[in-house]
């Protein structure tokens, strides 16, 4: 799995209903694991480490909770595969008493 | 001269450091880091406050980034003890969930454990932080639980393996001041882990009203945050907090009903 393999997110934007179905290049989204409360489209084969390139989010700030279990090291995060159904929380800490 | 006088000469060294589950802390205010109307104002108010505890919530990334980032853009972790919390958890099961997320972060073992049963109050509840404290104590987490000011569930933490208990003054973000100072200080003198008092301390004096009841220290954040000058106000905690302690180790006079002059009643003028 290499970066090139992943599709822009389109994340940021207001996706049309149902638009997230589908990649930016029009083709079908091979899997829509959903991420922080919404779908994520993302290329067949996306790893948890895919999917924090795709966000732009550094990996190093970030907590990943994959269907419940906590993701603590790079090497599990570039090998586990999101799959449709898929349950994600990225996690990191901010401001509070 | 009795034997408990300090010489001046021990003016640097005071007081003992604040000790919790074996790390020893100079400060004995700690501070939140929620409500800044600015990060740069927060950045100053918690440097002027002394602390070396600051506490930060668990929340989701936000992937619009519309609004928060990570706290860790602002506090250098290597400056400052981390001590994440489960704020805004109302179940056993939310706050072990998000206590195990906040120590994958890879800080410390440590969490500010709150399980809150009263939306309007955010009152914690008693049963659930008790056993969240023993889940989370069996994990090697160093649990410091926030708590009502109620002695027996004090004592109930204490046995479930919290290393720190955390008794409030008053409501959440109330400011109303140490509202039970007898509850505080019959806690403080039943256990035996650190107490620390967190939440409702609005002003200085209340800062120094509740250290002077003996406990180990005090966290809060709307206190020093919600004021017109936060880096003013936190500079005010810290030394609300030194004189309470210092009075404290000092110990009081004892009250009378009656008045007892300052001068001599001998030596008047005939």
């Amino acid at each position: 799995m290499t970066p090139s393999n992943i599709h822009e997110s389109t994340a940021g934007a207001e996706p049309a209903p149902g638009a997230w179905t589908a990649l930016p290049d029009g083709s079908a989204a091979a899997v829509v694991p959903t991420v922080n409360g919404r779908p994520q489209s993302l290329a067949a084969g996306a790893t948890v480490a895919d999917l924090l390139r795709t966000l732009d989010l550094d990996p190093r700030m970030i907590v990943v909770e994959h269907n419940g279990e906590i993701l603590r090291h790079d090497v599990t995060r570039s090998q586990r595969m999101l799959r449709t159904g898929d349950v994600v929380e990225l996690v990191h800490f901010v401001g509070g008493g | 001269m009795v034997a408990s006088v300090t010489s001046v000469a021990d003016l640097s060294v005071l007081d003992a450091p604040l000790t919790i589950a074996g790390r020893a802390f100079r400060s004995r205010l700690m501070v939140g880091t929620g409500k800044y109307a600015s990060a740069a104002v927060m950045r100053s108010a918690i440097e002027a406050s002394g602390a070396e505890v600051v506490t930060v919530a668990v929340r989701r990334v936000d992937l619009d980034r519309s609004k928060d980032e990570s706290i860790l853009a602002h506090i250098d972790p290597t400056r400052y003890f981390l001590l994440a919390n489960t704020a805004g958890c109302y179940s056993v099961a939310d706050a072990v969930r998000y206590a195990r997320i906040a120590r994958a972060a890879g800080f410390n073992e440590w969490v500010k454990l709150e399980v809150i049963a009263d939306e309007a109050t955010l009152l914690p509840d008693p049963v659930g932080v008790v056993d969240a404290t023993r889940v989370l104590a069996a994990e090697g987490f160093q649990v410091l639980a926030y708590t009502n000011d109620d002695l027996i569930t004090a004592l109930r933490l204490e046995d479930a393996g919290a290393v720190g208990i955390m008794p409030l003054a008053s409501p959440i973000g109330s400011g109303l001041g140490l509202l039970n100072p007898y509850a505080i200080r019959t806690i403080k003198h039943r256990l035996g882990v650190p107490v620390i008092v967190d939440a409702g301390v609005g002003t200085a004096s209340d800062a120094c009203l509740t250290m002077e009841q003996g406990v180990d220290g005090v966290l809060m954040n709307t206190g020093i945050a919600a004021a017109h000058d936060p880096v003013r106000m936190a500079t005010a905690m810290r030394h609300g907090i030194e004189a309470g302690r210092q009075a404290f180790l000092a110990g009081r006079m004892a009250r009378r009903e009656v008045a007892v002059p300052s001068s001599p009643r001998a030596g008047m003028l005939g």
